[in-house]
């Protein structure tokens, strides 16, 4: 998994490249973390790039939408692939998560929010 | 196609399991299984080693997994063979979609992708886990 970080007015951007398993869940964990206590609490986790996500990776992602809805703010996921989108169906986590189709998308309603 | 079968055998490392869930992804998609097909087996594969490390081994990196994988015309076929802690598949239970959590869905998502999950937990040691997954047309609740 690689990752790039944008700020783009009050909104971050988390880009995620390749593949977010059980073994690089600890570093998605460490940088949502570092970004949210930092006190970014407008965030997007671009997920277009993502090809593969397991069930860690998907805790990492609950936890820190979690984290962040309880510091006020609110993390957004931005237009996962058909196989990604697979799992957050099976598991209803698209229910959890606020999907947009892109990064405009998701800061126009980041910005609102 | 002629039968392919191979065992593996990795540590109990986070980092081995992924290493062997896209070897067995790259060995599914040259037996012809299709992209959604090659990924829910990658990912029920990686639960499963992943459940192996964290639990029955309990995170420690100097154990042995054996994985046998077999192909051929009708499914693939793969054991997961610890000897570690038995997992108990009686005190299972599935989470409760509605109530979203942080944890808990590995197992779900075994049983979701896979067409048959079973463990052998009758050895002297260690749990032996059968996944398989057939080809279309080749299972019965097709």
């Amino acid at each position: 998994m690689e990752y790039e970080l944008q700020q783009k007015s009050d909104v971050t951007i988390l880009s995620l490249r390749g593949e977010v398993d059980v073994s690089q869940a600890t570093v998605l964990r460490d940088k949502l973390l570092e970004i949210i206590n930092q006190g970014n609490g407008r965030l997007l986790v671009d997920m277009s790039q993502v090809e593969y996500i397991d069930s860690s990776g998907l805790s990492v992602l609950v936890a820190a939408h979690r984290k962040c809805q309880g510091m006020g703010g609110m993390m957004g996921l931005v237009n996962p692939q058909k196989p990604v989108q697979q799992v957050f169906q099976l598991t209803r986590m698209d229910k959890l998560f606020n999907v947009y189709p892109t990064v405009e998308a998701g800061k126009k309603a980041a910005s609102g929010s | 196609m002629d039968k392919f079968s191979q065992t593996l055998i990795i540590q109990s490392r986070l980092e081995a399991t992924t290493e062997a869930r896209q070897w067995i992804g790259q060995v599914a998609q040259q037996a012809g299984f299709d992209a959604d097909t090659v990924f829910n087996i990658e990912l029920a594969v990686g639960e499963a080693l992943a459940n192996v490390v964290r639990h029955a081994y309990q995170g420690e990196t100097e154990h042995k997994i054996h994985l046998t994988l077999s192909i051929d015309d009708e499914k693939l076929y793969l054991t997961i063979r610890d000897f570690g802690q038995k997992f108990e598949p009686d005190t299972y239970k599935p989470p409760d979609l509605d109530s979203p959590t942080e944890g808990g869905y590995g197992i779900f998502l075994m049983y979701e992708l896979m067409d048959e999950v079973s463990y052998d937990t009758s050895l002297p040691d260690g749990t032996r886990l059968k996944l398989v997954k057939y080809r279309p047309g080749k299972h019965l609740d097709d």
